[in-house]
């Protein structure tokens, strides 16, 4: 029971934490109970009792004081809710909890739409709606950073670079386990005295607003090291993992886009947790970051935070370029077109990235003199994501498209994003964008990179991989309604929203001129259909999940090595380390092999679940000429 | 032992160069006006610093010559 | 089955045998059985390392953000009140301890238990002594300059934070000397000993930076 004993574990250490400060608040002189404060040092105590007793001490800290360590892998369900190190399981588990955290978001989403339905406030008051909206955007932002890396990058990079798991198995045990604690934290807000910064969280309001912000700031730290680990797990993971013959020119291009935006996380979410404990730091010990009477100054936080903040838009968005085109040259049946050229775009990316961050400042009385270079860089990373879109759009032509769920989710992802590219270029332009800043125009933006974009790619990513993960075929007839019901209800609300933007429809603001109270009415109808696009696509997959038929082990017939193993894989992936002699995406191209696999004699098919595994003998991941 | 007593002989010789470095920095930087050639120079004399420990005390090499790298063990 | 419709596997066959013409690069790296690049996954040590490595420069992120937060409010000013004796003190202390941090680690890769535990606990004492300066600093400083003021907020900020870094140090430290009393560094995998203090030596040079920073800058 690692659960009941984290909760225990925690509970002791919160206490502790509790106690501690009191004792020194008494000790000092002060008030005893001030809220803050104590909350904070309880935090961080009931978070080092809740690793410790999940797994960290049995499997792991024990090591530390030369005491032997308990291996124990729980089989079965019990494995899901325990510090379990196989990446697969790891996977499920980031995948599981942030599609559960997606939809609960949307449902929030669904909030703010009804409210907005018309003008004045109709449905709840200002200050609850600005809970709702800044709940709905942390929560969302999570999900966009972890889903995609955490869910699908755990299950599959692995298993795509020929390794037996990732590089630290247990860091990534206690990536995941640190979520618990920030849903919690978040949840925690509401009785606080709510969170209504938006989760940009800006001083100087959050500087002064009520605890719930203490709470939101802890969490957010706490998300910031997850990723930050993770991150790292990956980067050693492919840097050194990698299959014999897997050189950096074979790597599937979803692992390049992992190991980029690894990159990201691995850096730049260090200013996210300094920009927050810069504001920890101003309401616990009176220090003056941001206070301007005292000699601060509230835009430093800006800066600190959108150098996080604006490369954490490509840690959200370049593992969606890698599923897009890893999923369109396997639908397509040929090979990536400029393979070569698409990693160094994501590189570049990765790079440009860094000196971007000000073009979300051009309205905040920043000096003028950085608005031209902010704006050219910005608008100079469109030449390597244009890479990405040759690369996307070579690879279909005169391809044999075999349109399948994934795939259709996959051309959505070229369509939308290509509207959420271009007008992106109104906003990093400083004329334009000194007239749409914090408008819905740019919710309607980021909506569209970042949901159709990334999270279209990541339903991509989900249908396809589907089969692997279960070892369940789903309803293909039911995967292309959800599609076509969230594509077409998808694009109802959100081209309106620019117009609305043009319009002057603030956004983050839960009442608007009246004359803005037809185009809104329409807008949230189409976000209700669209919600209900949701329910579809859960069905689909829980009961395709218990009750589907069973998967073969390459529905697809594709050449990447997770195809290549049982579905779902067993637990050391491969019976023996695979042998990669050419490229993943040889499609069309006779004889073309990518790997070869050599059945250990002592293998047994997974434990896991009676799936069906490639016949015996020397499994070929070719296209058979 | 001689390879012992050569490599503690190195970590000696780093460390002097090190505090020269350090109390040079101190030196310069109080006694020079200031200006953008006394950062230019904290800038080098930091660089300098950071580098020595980094590549002597913290091996960074060891990154790129992991493959052929001899046991960590050397007895 | 209505509604689990798949293409058959004769479908998708037909499918990829739509050859295309190839740009030569693709067609030559699909070489059946060609010469494979050779390289065997890493080892568990140099897997250690590059993951030290990548820790180590996520971390420097964290001080960069402070230590740009310093220039954003203050650019190059400084008060006059700094304790110049002390700040260039501690400096030196932390370069000393850089060095027995380094001796003892030579004594763990060459067996040597006693050199091994004598410079690890130096490097422990002279960490503490350097706790114990950081202290008497922060309460002279709290007269001059408090962290209700800019400067303060850097100050304090700045060498707590790299305080935090020490205290973990030396904490990791204290570990490395129980394990090697019991002589767990006498045979086996030193890797204990060679993380301690490689983060040892980044605490050093996280200092290099943050002293000119908040002493000498001008």
């Amino acid at each position: 029971m690692p659960l009941v004993q984290a909760f225990v574990f925690a509970a002791i250490g919160g206490v502790f934490g509790v106690g501690v400060t009191v004792a020194g608040r008494v000790l000092t002189g002060r008030e005893a109970w001030s809220l803050e404060p104590v909350v904070t040092v309880g935090y961080i105590f009931a978070l080092l009792g809740w690793l410790l007793g999940i797994g960290v001490w049995d499997q792991w800290a024990r090591e530390w004081l030369g005491l032997p360590v308990e291996h124990r892998q729980h089989r079965g369900w019990a494995r899901y809710f325990a510090f379990t190190t196989d990446h697969k399981v790891v996977g499920v588990q980031y995948l599981v909890t942030f599609v559960a955290l997606f939809l609960l978001a949307g449902l929030l989403a669904m909030l703010i739409r009804i409210e907005l339905m018309a003008p004045g406030m109709t449905f709840m008051g200002l200050g609850t709606y600005n809970q709702v909206m800044s709940l709905h955007g942390i929560v969302m932002v999570a999900v966009a950073v972890a889903t995609i890396i955490g869910g699908l990058g755990n299950y599959t990079v692995p298993l795509l670079i020929g390794a037996e798991d990732v590089a630290f198995p247990r860091l990534n045990a206690l990536s995941y386990w640190l979520v618990p604690p920030v849903a919690i934290l978040l949840i925690g807000t509401f009785f606080t005295g709510g969170l209504d910064t938006g989760w940009t969280a800006y001083p100087p309001l959050s500087d002064v607003n009520a605890a719930g912000q203490v709470l939101f700031n802890l969490a957010v730290i706490t998300f910031g090291l997850s990723s930050i680990l993770g991150g790292l797990n990956f980067l050693v993971t492919i840097a050194t993992l990698r299959a014999p013959g897997m050189g950096w020119g074979r790597l599937p291009i979803f692992v390049w886009s992992i190991f980029a935006a690894s990159l990201i996380s691995l850096t730049a979410t260090q200013f996210l947790a300094a920009g927050l404990m810069m504001i920890l730091f101003d309401r616990l010990l009176g220090m003056a970051f941001f206070r301007a009477s005292a000699g601060g100054d509230p835009l430093l936080y800006q800066h600190v935070f959108w150098f996080y903040s604006h490369p954490a838009v490509y840690i959200m968005i370049l593992p969606g370029f890698g599923l897009a085109l890893e999923v369109l040259s396997h639908f397509s049946r040929k090979p990536l077109f400029g393979y070569r050229l698409v990693p160094g775009g994501f590189i570049a990316i990765v790079v440009l990235s860094f000196v971007v961050w000000a073009h979300h400042l051009f309205t905040s009385g920043m000096s003028d003199a950085l608005h031209g270079p902010f704006m050219v860089t910005t608008e100079l990373i469109s030449i390597p994501t244009g890479l990405v879109f040759l690369s996307a759009l070579g690879t279909l032509w005169l391809g044999r498209l075999w349109l399948t769920t994934p795939m259709l989710f996959g051309l959505a992802f070229v369509f939308n994003f290509l509207i959420g590219g271009l007008t992106g270029i109104y906003l990093a332009d400083v004329p334009t964008d000194i007239h749409l800043q914090d408008t819905h125009f740019v919710v309607a933006h980021f909506h569209y990179t970042i949901v159709g974009g990334e999270i279209f790619a990541l339903f991509a990513g989900i249908y396809y991989w589907f089969p692997k993960m279960t070892g369940r075929m789903f309803s293909e007839r039911w995967g292309k309604v959800h599609f076509w019901w969230m594509f077409l209800a998808y694009h109802t609300t959100f081209i309106p929203m620019f117009w609305a933007g043009i319009h002057g429809m603030n956004r983050r603001v839960g009442d608007y001129p009246a004359e803005l109270g037809d185009v809104n009415l329409f807008i949230s109808v189409a976000a209700f259909v669209m919600g209900g696009s949701f329910v579809v696509f859960t069905a689909n997959v829980v009961w395709s999940w218990v009750r589907g038929p069973r998967a073969v082990a390459n529905p697809w017939r594709a050449h990447t090595l997770e195809w290549q193993v049982a579905s779902p894989p067993p637990i050391e992936n491969f019976p023996a380390t695979p042998v990669v002699v050419g490229s993943p995406y040889a499609y069309g191209v006779p004889g073309a092999v990518h790997a070869v696999l050599t059945t250990a004699p002592a293998h047994t098919p997974a434990a896991s679940g009676g799936a069906q595994a490639e016949p015996a003998g020397p499994a070929l991941a070719a296209d058979s000429a | 032992m001689k390879e012992l007593q050569s490599r503690l002989r190195l970590g000696w010789f780093v460390f002097v160069a090190l505090v020269v470095l350090t109390v040079a920095e101190y030196y310069v930087v109080t006694t020079s006006p200031p200006g953008a050639i006394t950062i230019a120079m904290l800038l080098v004399f930091q660089f300098a610093d950071a580098g020595l420990i980094i590549w002597y005390f913290m091996h960074v090499s060891q990154l790129w010559r992991a493959h052929d790298a001899p046991q960590q063990r050397t007895t | 089955m209505p509604g689990w419709t798949h293409k058959t596997d004769e479908t998708v066959q037909h499918m990829s045998d739509f050859v295309l013409p190839l740009p030569k690069h693709e067609t030559a790296v699909a070489v059946h059985g060609a010469a494979v690049h050779e390289h065997a996954p890493a080892s568990s040590l140099s897997r250690n390392r590059v993951g030290l490595w990548w820790f180590i420069l996520s971390e420097c992120f964290l001080f960069l953000a402070f230590i740009s937060a310093r220039y954003y409010l203050l650019g190059l000013e400084r008060p006059a009140e700094l304790n110049q004796a002390l700040g260039l003190g501690l400096s030196l202390l932390l370069l000393v301890s850089s060095l027995t941090a380094y001796r003892a680690e030579l004594g763990a890769q060459h067996g040597d238990r006693r050199r091994l535990l004598r410079n690890t606990a130096t490097t422990i004492l002279l960490g503490l002594v350097f706790l114990m300066g950081v202290g008497y600093e922060w309460s002279e400083a709290l007269v001059h300059f408090p962290p209700s003021e800019a400067f303060g907020t850097v100050f304090f900020s700045l060498t707590g934070l790299h305080a935090f870094h020490v205290l973990s140090g030396v904490v990791l430290l204290a570990l490395v000397y129980w394990n090697a009393r019991r002589g767990r560094y006498d045979s086996g995998s030193i890797w204990g000993v060679e993380a301690s203090v490689k983060y040892w030596h980044f605490v050093d040079v996280a200092w290099v930076f943050i002293y000119p920073t908040l002493y000498l800058v001008r």
